[in-house]
């Protein structure tokens, strides 16, 4: 009972440090319903109280000039399609780092992880000029195809991670059963291995979709107008019509919304997948 | 227990699968059946990453700008000669290093502090646990634009609040010092909550005894978490520090919107520089001869980051 009624000071750090993260959120999310004279005629904190909250910036990002629309769906479609493309490649993969004895030369199933994962470690500037160039002869610059290409290889070694990770999870003893049954790898890997994965299929492709839902710089040197996604539109903002903070608020608001729901469903997930079921609680 | 990617190892899975499989004669361990689910993503990486790497690696050795309408030129080896005797280069590289030195040290002791707040069940502890994922999640780019907004001098918080406490105005983006902390303390409100989450884990992880033992054994706080913790969690943290580590070398999309790499060229990140120079002044191959050069970099400290620790980790299970 004492304990109950003891003051618990870690929560003074915890309290500290919550403000701190919720902080920036809250202004852009008010600031996205500021109208011209809240934000440029001093600091204004709270809706109702110190200024009258305003529609302006959505009227003008849902159906004004300034529409959301285009790099909304273009960003849905490449983040959608590159997710399923990575994720379907990626859990063969894993499936058969996890389930299978490799060789190759003197590479085993651990180098050949390493190999794909440190993909990874590769800084994206050391490839996308590349890009650029290449998708320049091809034809493939500010296109949707060329987008989804770029963001499958961007994402499948996490992805590829992520799913060996969860495969080894799973005991084996069903897919032995299966096998003395007489199904076919294939099949085993479709019908048996793959549902009892699901949970992580779902965390391993809610975090891809949003490396791609977020990713800059490749969208920033390949596409002009055609495929342009969200990220482009937020930073596009700046320097054309002065600085409209409202505008650039509420666009982020769009783009930032789904990862917090994101975020909010991986919880634990995130870890266990992104340790590659290294880590065992 | 964490396995750190470590190329000489042949095990598969925890405990060395792979070999007793074998013993117990386990059908599904065929190689060449699983060639079949690993080769598309063999290929396809060696498409859109190896390939892309070799063709970078032959801009960095021809001068594909826009003056020669984007098309390979004889092979040279200026680029790389003019890059050794490039003063906006090296500082781009400084600042980059000392940017993410002092940015991964930071997140992992409050990553290490919250965790070690949170790792016991209290009351609220879902929904903080919660709150500090978040901001991993969003976009660089919207990042950046809301750390802008907030350090505003006319008509940001941050300063309203500094004058309210009489603290005086900070011209944060305007001088190189204070960019470099405006930057710093975006990238960790950005990127603490990775470490956190990491450390969490890991804490979650731990064997309760080992630690009821020192406390029942008169040990306190600092002496159980330095001795008993710290070393427990050692390889968890030489994975998360070791990925923060590669990652924030890429800084980019939210230096561009916060200070657009100034004042000056104070706060331009090394794959800001590369992006300036090989696509918006289009010098495509002196933009690629940087990127290459960072991936050495970054490879080099890397792999010297994973010797280093190899032996830490052996003298801790000792």
């Amino acid at each position: 009972m004492s304990r109950r009624t003891r003051f618990q000071w870690r929560y003074i750090p915890l309290v500290i440090w919550a403000l701190f993260v919720a902080f920036p959120l809250y202004w852009v999310v008010i600031t996205a319903f500021k109208d011209n004279a809240s934000i440029y005629g001093g600091v204004r904190w709270l809706p109702w109280v110190d200024f009258q909250p305003s529609g302006e910036a959505w009227h003008e990002i849902l159906g004004g000039s300034n529409s959301v629309y285009g790099p909304l769906s273009h960003s849905l479609i490449i983040g959608i399609s590159s997710t399923l493309l990575a994720l379907f490649l990626g859990s063969l993969a894993g499936y058969g780092l996890a389930r299978f004895r490799l060789r190759a030369g003197p590479f085993r199933n651990n180098d050949i992880a390493f190999w794909i994962v440190s993909q990874r470690i590769m800084p994206p500037v050391v490839t996308v000029l590349a890009f650029f160039i290449l998708f320049n002869d091809l034809g493939l610059l500010d296109t949707l195809l060329g987008m989804i290409i770029v963001y499958t290889g961007f994402s499948l070694p996490i992805t590829v991670w992520f799913m060996q990770g969860y495969f080894r999870q799973i005991p084996m003893a069903l897919e032995e059963a299966a096998y003395v049954d007489g199904a076919s790898r294939l099949d085993i890997f479709l019908r048996v291995a793959l549902p009892l994965v699901t949970p992580g299929l779902i965390a391993t492709c809610l975090l891809t979709f949003s490396f791609v839902w977020n990713e800059y710089l490749y969208a920033v040197v390949l596409t002009t107008n055609n495929a342009t996604t969200l990220p482009i539109l937020i930073a596009s903002q700046q320097g054309e019509l002065g600085t409209s903070w409202w505008n650039i608020c509420a666009i982020s608001v769009i783009s930032i919304a789904p990862m917090v729901l994101i975020a909010i469903l991986l919880q634990k997930r995130l870890v266990t997948g992104l340790l590659g079921g290294a880590v065992r609680g | 227990m964490v396995e750190s990617p470590d190329p000489n190892r042949d095990t598969v899975g925890a405990g060395g699968a792979v070999p007793t499989r074998r013993k117990r004669g386990r059908p599904l361990s065929s190689g060449f059946a699983g060639w079949v689910f690993v080769l598309p993503t063999v290929l396809v990486l060696l498409a859109l990453t190896i390939f892309p790497l070799i063709f970078s690696l032959a801009l960095s050795f021809s001068n594909v700008s826009q003056d020669n309408g984007l098309t390979f030129t004889d092979r040279t080896l200026d680029n790389w000669r003019q890059l050794l005797h490039n003063g906006d280069y090296w500082q781009s590289l400084i600042y980059t290093t000392e940017f993410v030195v002092l940015a991964v040290i930071i997140e992992f002791l409050i990553g290490f502090g919250l965790a070690l707040l949170l790792w016991r069940r209290i009351r609220f502890g879902g929904f903080f646990r919660v709150l500090f994922s978040i901001p991993m999640m969003l976009a660089p780019v919207a990042i950046g634009f809301m750390w802008r907004m907030l350090y505003d001098q006319t008509n940001g918080p941050i300063d309203a609040i500094l004058s309210g406490l009489h603290l005086g105005s900070v011209p944060w983006l305007a001088e190189s010092r204070s960019a470099f902390l405006a930057v710093l303390i975006m990238d960790v409100w950005e990127w603490t909550p990775f470490m956190f989450l990491l450390l969490l884990a890991g804490l979650q992880s731990l064997s309760e005894e080992a630690i009821e033992a020192a406390q029942i054994d008169g040990a306190t706080g600092v002496r159980v978490i330095w001795d008993i913790i710290f070393p427990m969690l050692a390889p968890i943290t030489v994975m998360a520090v070791f990925l923060r580590f590669t990652e924030s070398f890429t800084i980019f999309g939210q230096i561009i919107q916060l200070t657009g790499g100034g004042p000056g060229t104070a706060t331009t990140s090394t794959t800001l520089y590369a992006y300036f120079q090989g696509y918006q002044d289009f010098n495509v191959s002196s933009g690629a001869t940087i990127a290459l050069s960072l991936l050495v970099f970054v490879t080099v400290i890397a792999l010297m980051y994973l010797a280093i620790t190899r032996r830490l980790l052996l003298r801790f299970e000792e």
